[in-house]
């Protein structure tokens, strides 16, 4: 055993190691205190001003008045509120289950050396790089019922024209759907092909000899070993997907009506368009305390994935 | 070899680190203000004036040697809203550009972050030269925080000519057309003729509100226009609400519109620079824009010829009157560093001089009574026009930039697309810009007490 390999000196020493002078003690400590300064002034203060001003009504200058919980009472009688959960957990089930199952599907197809495979590396990537407000306005432009490149495909091969994508408060959040999944799949894929690499090229082998076809070895070689990393990419994907004001706001700024007005629009609205910055604090809190809850819950579901899997 | 003090650099670059964030803090980096009485920086909206603002600037420079003048911009959405977080900073600009109707101006003014005008006002003499409405407007509690340095024509409707010709629909005479039914049946024939018929950037933050505002003054009496521009204030009269006949007649049509196909196709997913490609492309036919957008749209080289009418009225045998948006203004923010030498440039600004070179030249019209439209040849064939014809038809203040925007255009629109996307009824819409008004009486919501 490799304990019973070490010198009887050696171990003696470790032992018998004199404990770190206290300055060598205190180091990583101040290694760490600028990085913990600065999230405390740009993350928890940030947050914990937010919850303060969520408790009081604040026109954007001077102080807060106390108005107690009177905020959060609102938020619970206001229809607005409740429909943009809805449209919010929409939006979210259909981005990350999208995202995360095509990522997966394209990582494996590269991972597994498909023809051209790199090139489509680059190709999925690419919408990664593109600024969320082009891609908002180039899919607005795309979607347009006359003039829109979509409909022109989807006329040629004979199904239909005269779609008005982004005038349907349905169709509007299906579509905003598609154009989040665009932005966020290449970068879930880099992450999972990242993942996939590090399983051994034998194991597949083995398995390929063992007469298990491409879809068993997807099922149960490479989706076990990268649960860890699932875990992580539909986290990330979670919170992207509960945040993604800017697509929205590009392409239909929560219309119409507010059919696609998820939580971070209607923060958006509240507190910088009708300037109650109150009542959009506290709908920010609460949108905090959803996608923390989801957050959890995705860690948790992957966790025990992880403990099955072993 | 001197044995390395970790504990002691540590604490160097802690030290370091600390001095370092607060002189960033404290200093004059780009934005900053340096209250020297020389530099003069000036916020403009994003847009067509601009460039010729830059002019206005050199002269100033020249007129006031040793002086410089810096100009930033803010685009539509910021000056709506964010802008008030710089606007009450020290980083403030010396002169802040913002529109009257938003709460921006509510806010600053409720905290006393605008420097009282009145010697500007008296200088330049805008009592005598602004219309008696827009001096009200601009007056509170007797003074002025504010000039207003242009005004927009609201909602006349850009035509293609060669459509209407195909069509065979003669050009509306006098710029009026007659009655619902008439407007009906002319996006029926350009329909016909191949043509999307009437053009409106639906999921524009205004542009749905300026067809409520171009109808409600033809559906409803000159009085009740004018108590909802003014009802929303506590110890108003409150006996015109929104459930009234009127204004459901009002919503009634534009849902009809949208059920009959008089809209474009699609008009609830297209802003406005969208339709303005649509039309400009001549697959959409008519416009709706307001005295702004002629300049973009000869811009885009249409290959047609293009004439404008207003609306048709909703009560037979009126005319339909032009909306004017007057909020377009200048402030000098209470933290503003050189508050001097900003009103010597308002000053300087404010005269028929720049009324016609820098407004009227972008497009926009002139707030002076004074100056007729003989004096704005460079307004554009089309906008003169329009500027005549409001003198004749008459102006109304626009009803959802007047109005809080509680209960105006942030709050409008999205019940407007409801109703057109079928999710509300008439009656149901009218009820919701009733609570609204209710909310704003009752201080339920923000913006009634400015």
């Amino acid at each position: 055993m490799a304990a019973q390999e070490i010198p009887p000196v050696a171990a003696t020493a470790t032992a018998t190691a004199r404990r770190p002078r206290r300055s060598a003690q205190k180091f990583p400590i101040l290694i760490v205190a600028p990085a913990l300064v600065l999230m405390t002034l740009l993350i928890a203060y940030p947050v914990a001003e937010s919850v303060h001003i969520s408790l009081g009504s604040w026109d954007g200058i001077g102080s807060v008045t106390y108005r107690g919980l009177a905020n959060y009472r609102r938020l619970m009688n206001d229809s607005l509120v409740r429909q943009s959960i809805v449209t919010s957990l929409v939006f979210f089930v259909g981005t990350v289950v999208f995202t995360v199952v095509i990522a997966t599907l394209l990582a494996n197809a590269i991972n597994r050396k498909v023809p051209g495979a790199r090139f489509f590396k680059t190709i999925w990537f690419l919408p990664v790089i593109v600024p969320v407000s082009v891609a908002g306005v180039f899919w607005s432009n795309s979607f347009q019922p006359s003039t829109g490149v979509v409909n022109t495909v989807l006329g040629s091969l004979g199904l239909g024209d005269g779609h008005a994508w982004l005038a349907s408060p349905t169709t509007a959040l299906i579509v905003t759907i598609f154009v989040a999944v665009w932005t966020q799949t290449g970068y879930a894929m880099l992450i999972l092909l990242g993942a996939m690499d590090t399983i051994s090229p034998e194991v597949h082998e083995a398995a390929t000899l063992d007469g298990v076809s491409e879809a068993g070895r997807l099922f149960r070689i490479t989706l076990p070993n990268i649960v860890p990393m699932l875990g992580t990419v539909t986290t990330l994907m979670s919170v992207f997907a509960f945040n993604a004001f800017g697509i929205i706001y590009a392409m239909t700024r929560g219309g119409p009506g507010n059919a696609t007005s998820i939580l971070p629009v209607l923060v958006y609205k509240q507190s910088f368009v009708d300037q109650d910055y109150g009542y959009g604090s506290a709908t920010a809190v609460v949108t905090t305390l959803i996608v923390g809850v989801i957050g959890v819950v995705v860690l948790q579901l992957f966790r025990q994935q992880r403990l099955d899997a072993r | 070899m001197r044995a390395f003090n970790t504990s002691k650099a540590a604490r160097r670059a802690a030290v370091l680190l600390a001095a370092a964030s607060i002189l960033s803090a404290c200093g004059t980096g780009p934005g900053a203000s340096s209250g020297d009485g020389k530099s003069l920086r000036v916020q403009i909206p994003a847009g067509p004036m601009a460039d010729r603002m830059q002019q206005v600037g050199n002269d100033f420079e020249k007129a006031n040697p040793g002086t410089k003048v810096t100009f930033e911009s803010v685009d539509s959405n910021s000056s709506r809203g964010p802008n008030v977080a710089l606007l009450s900073s020290t980083a403030t600009p010396d002169i802040g550009y913002l529109q009257r109707s938003t709460g921006v101006w509510s806010a600053l003014l409720k905290n006393k972050q605008l420097t009282p005008i009145d010697d500007v006002w008296d200088a330049a003499g805008l009592a005598d030269k602004y219309a008696k409405s827009q001096t009200a407007y601009y007056t509170t509690n007797g003074h002025h925080y504010g000039v207003l340095y242009e005004e927009l024509l609201i909602a006349p409707i850009y035509y293609n000519k060669a459509a209407f010709a195909k069509a065979g629909i003669p050009d509306p005479a006098d710029h009026q057309v007659a009655s619902v039914a008439e407007f009906e049946s002319m996006a029926a024939k350009l329909k016909a003729a191949g043509y999307e018929g009437f053009g409106v950037g639906g999921s524009s933050p205004y542009d749905l509100g300026h067809t409520l505002d171009a109808l409600l003054p033809t559906a409803v009496s000159e009085s009740d226009y004018q108590a909802m521009l003014t009802n929303f204030k506590p110890g108003s009269p409150t006996n015109v609400k929104y459930t009234d006949p009127g204004f459901v007649k009002v919503l009634r049509t534009i849902q009809d519109w949208q059920k009959k196909g008089i809209f474009q196709k699609g008009m609830l997913g297209m802003d406005t620079t969208q339709a303005q490609a649509l039309f400009s492309s001549g697959r959409l036919a008519m416009l709706q824009g307001g005295n702004y957008s002629y300049a973009d749209l000869k811009a885009a080289k249409p290959s047609f010829d293009m004439g404008w009418f207003l609306l048709p009225p909703l009560t037979k045998g009126r005319k339909t009157p032009f909306n004017a948006f007057n909020g377009d203004t200048f402030v000098i923010p209470a933290k503003a560093a050189n508050p001097g030498l900003a009103k010597k440039f308002l000053k300087f600004f404010m005269t028929d001089k720049y009324q016609v070179s820098v407004v009227a030249a972008s497009g926009s019209l002139p707030v002076f009574t004074s100056i007729q439209p003989s004096r704005l040849s460079n307004l554009g064939d089309l906008v003169q026009q329009q500027f005549e014809v409001s003198k004749s038809v008459g102006l109304v203040n626009i009803w959802d930039s007047t109005v809080p925007s509680t209960l105006g255009q942030s709050f409008a629109v999205p019940v407007l697309q409801k109703l057109v996307s079928g999710k509300l009824t008439p009656q149901q819409a009218a009820q919701q810009f009733q609570t609204g008004l209710e909310n704003l009486q009752s201080g339920k919501v923000s913006g009634a007490t400015d």
